[in-house]
């Protein structure tokens, strides 16, 4: 089959406004009779309020008006699983941060001195910043109910048994940072309150699911809400818990106007969801030819002040607890804690990296202990299609793990890795790290997982396509055009794209869970299927001739020896007064067994991704530079070969910096790594030169054979630098960071002084 | 409150304000120029870049008394006649923008290094895009997309001659 637009260089629809300045993200819109909103945060990180006392700054020149707690006018409280985060702070404060008033003014200036007039009196409460003790009993609760959000527990096989047979156990413990999300736009946004409607303008990953909080906060009907989510200066997963609408509506609702509210990115880095910092614990099984038995597992989340996705963020921990193997028992336990920790939620991974992190540190070990070639290790135990999950569920669709781990033979980095070791600086050793994961992609099992996608004739005889997920930089909605215009045999030039705006935009669902080229794909897919049926059935009626005599032409219809073109069939429409516009949709696959207590578990789609990355340690300093990276993606058909190794040297370098320096340092609950300046990211001379090797196991079910790929791919890279490490110079790193510190700590602890090359 | 006289964008322009006021601030609300954006406000994360003189600098640094008397390019004036620069052509070509928050800065960081070295090394390139923060792309295609506009450059010079 050869495609006009599949796997074609498409330059992406969105960079020539972004490139000239001309595209307004939301913080870029303005009006001139708008006010200034600044939200007013908690300055300590568990206390009970006492009184929050705003008669200063209500009476302060410029001021509109302030808000609290007492003003929102439906629910007081959001969240995506459980309304347990209170939109302005009532009673009690449980984060730094944690919004209590919002100020509305004529301008900024104005709004941010009164802020500081704004007199809360607390009654101090202690800390709870250490996940494990916030667990026990007698801890400090940071919600009434106690601090165990979540506990899941799992089991599959007969563990004792295994652990009695095996010849190898390999047990250790393991400890991930707090990561932040950092996409470079802050939170904020424009909120409208006129005539009894409000209009949000605000980043997201899912204007529909905003609204709906947006609809319980505000007391207000659907249809007197619209959202619009799009443009997105980066969300990595940030934004799909509400940011800062919740507090932007009320203000709004109050000021009955218009109020626009920019985060710091102080307050942002304070009060931003994050990836949750895990504990866990692995104990694992293996028979002496490298073949797993089994897997006891537990991870401890810190899921901090309130629950955001605390709870689906441990299942797919759980669900991913054996990486990308085969393993036939396990005992598995996974808890969401409750502290005073910030807000920790959906971050690029979902869960998955840690989860990765440590089973691939288990493998390394194993290796190393059994005296395999990891590589091996790795094949002999990798999922296949056919093969049973740890969940015990089949895995009936495309398993592409094996090919990505044979492809790393082919790779130079691999199988010239002696020679990329060498180095002439004495100072210094390099080794070859490797790692693989897969990704369920989609909400999961039990978690109604829907698309909808619509296509409408114009006119002019161009296309609206129609989607409710924002791109929010993957690239989606150019691999969308792609889809579409292939399936409609048009030019891609003559489809242009809505996105996330609740009044023109169907829902279809969000952008999340590596979800919307497969499944908005496939609802585009089926859209216009619709659409081409619909227009053939309206031609035969015009032309009175028989359907099988039209076919569709790359601009238009052909009616046996005539052709018209959209514009005709769009005016033929137009006088038969009938409507063209069509409605895909599309639900994903499930898979066969559900597991009782952990909605969204399991997954039946997968992408599976393998990271080899050669690492250099100085060993004076124990710094840790990445020095080149080798990632093999399987996504099923690469619809856009160039936004696919977009999608992989973003991701690897997201994975790279949470192996090697991203670490948000808390203390008694105040974020103290605030800006960038504190809390780092890969810049450009961080980066390691990546090549991507994309295998392609065609995946049936997808639009055009394909699947999703954009969280996958910053996986497996956190190991394999680990691995790296421990290749070059004998030291494993259990907790990450690998920072300098850490780095020769381990060293010290379990240093082999790695081999120089001559 | 002053008057301060300057060039931006090509145009010589005078406002009305104080002379504290931060650059950014008065390009994004008082003259919408939107382009030019705010990532940390303290001059880590390069996403309001401008150019001040033929200098890449931080907008979010600049008060307004030093801006009296310089010339000023933001993102939007980089187009010529409507036209794209070869560095915003090459960003398109070569898929350097992801989210985009990162590129208005970008494209003139990298506008500031070749008016300056028509022919960087990645080594150069890497180091003028430094204080750019991107969280997206890895840099790997905005480096790229820098190479190819020193290639879109000679070629543009070479059809003048
Ligand atoms: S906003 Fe100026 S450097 Fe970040
Ligand atoms: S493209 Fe998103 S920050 Fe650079």
């Amino acid at each position: 089959m050869t495609y006009k637009w599949i796997g074609k260089k498409v330059n992406r629809i969105d960079a020539p406004g972004k490139v000239s300045g001309e595209a307004k993200y939301m913080t870029d819109i303005s009006f001139p009779d708008m006010y200034w909103g600044k939200i007013v945060r908690a300055e300590v990180a568990h206390a009970r309020i006492i009184e929050i006392d705003v008669s200063a700054v209500e009476a302060y020149p410029g001021v509109r008006c302030v808000v609290t707690a007492k003003d929102v006018p439906g629910v007081n409280g959001y969240g995506m699983a459980i309304y347990d985060q209170p939109v302005f702070a009532q009673e009690k404060i449980r984060f730094y941060g944690e919004p209590i008033a919002g100020i509305v003014a004529e301008t900024k200036a104005i709004a941010e001195e009164a802020a500081k007039q704004i007199r809360v009196t607390y009654e101090e409460l202690p800390v709870v910043h250490d996940m494990l003790q916030a667990m026990k009993d007698d801890a400090v609760p940071v919600h009434e109910e106690g601090n165990v959000l979540f506990h899941r527990h799992f089991v599959n096989g007969d563990v004792a048994a295994s652990f009695e047979e095996a010849d190898l156990i390999v047990e250790e413990e393991y400890q991930t940072s707090t990561q932040t999300p950092s996409y470079l736009e802050l939170e904020g946004g424009v909120g409208i309150y006129e005539n009894g409607q409000l209009t949000m303008y605000c980043a997201s990953q899912h204007p529909d699911m905003d609204r709906k909080q947006l609809c319980d906060i505000l007391a207000l009907p659907k249809e007197k809400i619209r959202v619009v989510g799009y443009p997105v200066g980066g969300a990595f997963g940030g934004k799909v818990d509400l940011t800062v609408q919740a507090q932007i509506g009320v203000m709004a609702y109050k000021a009955r106007g218009k109020v626009k509210v920019i985060n710091s990115r102080e307050e942002s880095f304070s009060s931003c969801w994050k990836r949750h910092a895990m504990h866990i614990r692995m104990k694992t099984a293996v028979r002496k030819d490298g073949t797993l038995l089994a897997n006891q597992v537990t991870f401890i989340a810190d899921t901090g002040a309130y629950a955001g996705l605390g709870e689906p963020v441990v299942n797919l921990s759980l669900e991913h607890a054996c990486g990308a193997y085969r393993v036939p028992n396990v005992i598995l336990d996974a808890y969401a804690i409750y502290t005073n920790n910030s807000i920790s939620s959906a971050m690029r991974g979902f869960g998955v990296p840690q989860a990765n992190f440590a089973m691939e540190s288990q493998m390394e070990l194993i290796a190393r202990k059994l005296d395999m070639d990891p590589l091996d290790l790795r094949l002999l135990n990798g999922i296949k299609t056919g093969d049973k999950a740890i969940l015990g569920h089949t895995l009936r669709l495309a398993m592409g793990t094996i090919d990505t781990l044979e492809k790393i033979t082919e790779v130079p980095l691999w199988a010239d890795k002696e020679q990329f070791k060498c180095t002439d600086n004495k100072w210094k050793r390099r080794g070859v790290g490797i790692a693989t994961s897969i990704q369920g992609a989609g909400l999961g099992r039990g978690l109604k997982d829907d698309a909808q996608a619509d296509i409408r004739l114009l006119e002019d005889g161009r296309f609206n396509l129609c989607v409710g997920t924002p791109d929010l930089g993957q690239g989606n909605l150019t691999a969308f055009v792609q889809i579409a215009a292939e399936q409609l045999g048009c030019d891609v030039a003559c489809l242009n794209v809505l996105c996330a705006d609740t009044q023109c935009t169907p829902d279809s669902g969000a952008t999340v869970a590596s979800r919307t080229v497969y499944g908005v794909g496939n609802a585009i897919v089926s859209a216009v299927d619709t659409f081409k049926g619909r227009a053939i059935e309206l031609a035969a009626e015009v032309c009175q001739t028989d359907s099988d005599r039209i076919h569709i032409g790359p601009a238009g219809l052909i009616v046996g020896d005539k052709s018209y073109s959209y514009c005709e069939i769009a005016d033929m429409a137009t006088k038969q007064g009938i409507s063209l516009d069509s409605r895909g949709t599309f639900s994903f696959p499930e898979a066969d067994i559900e597991i009782e207590g952990a909605i969204g578990l399991p997954h039946l789609l997968y992408s599976a991704v393998s990271h080899v990355a050669l690492v250099e340690v100085d060993v004076l300093t124990g710094e840790v530079d990445v020095l080149e990276v080798a990632c093999i993606p399987d996504t099923g058909r690469v619809i856009n070969l160039q936004g696919l190794e977009a999608q992989v040297e973003g991701g690897t370098v997201m994975g790279m910096g949470y192996a090697t320096m991203e670490n948000t340092i808390l203390k008694d609950g105040k974020v103290i790594t605030d800006n960038f300046n504190t809390y780092l990211i890969p810049t450009a001379l961080d980066c390691p030169k990546i090549d991507t090797y994309p295998v392609e196991v065609l995946e049936k079910s997808g639009p055009f054979e394909a699947k999703g790929i954009g969280e996958c791919v910053g996986n497996s890279i956190t190991s394999a630098v680990i691995n790296g490490i421990y290749d070059a110079v004998g030291a494993r790193i259990t907790s990450l960071p690998a920072d300098m510190e850490r780095v020769l700590e381990a060293m010290e602890k379990d240093s082999e002084g790695g081999e120089s090359c001559e | 409150m002053a008057k301060i006289g300057f060039q931006l964008n090509g145009e010589e322009i005078s406002l009305d304000c104080e002379v504290d006021e931060i650059l950014l601030d008065v390009l994004r609300e008082k003259l919408g120029l939107t382009g030019v954006k705010e990532g940390c406000g303290q001059g880590e994360c390069g996403a309001c870049t401008v150019i001040m003189d033929g200098v890449a600098v931080n907008s979010c640094l600049v008060l307004m008394n030093q801006v009296a008397g310089c010339e000023v390019t933001t993102i939007e004036g980089v187009k010529q006649n409507g036209k794209e620069s070869a560095v915003q052509k090459a960003f398109v070509e070569e898929g350097a923008v992801q989210c985009g928050y990162c590129t208005p800065g970008m494209v003139l960081s990298a506008e500031a290094l070749l008016d300056k070295n028509p022919n960087p090394d990645e080594k150069e390139i890497r180091t003028a895009i430094a204080g750019n923060l991107c969280r997206c792309t890895g840099y790997s295609k905005i480096v790229a997309g820098i190479q190819k506009a020193v290639q879109i450059r000679q070629k543009e010079r070479n059809d003048d001659i």
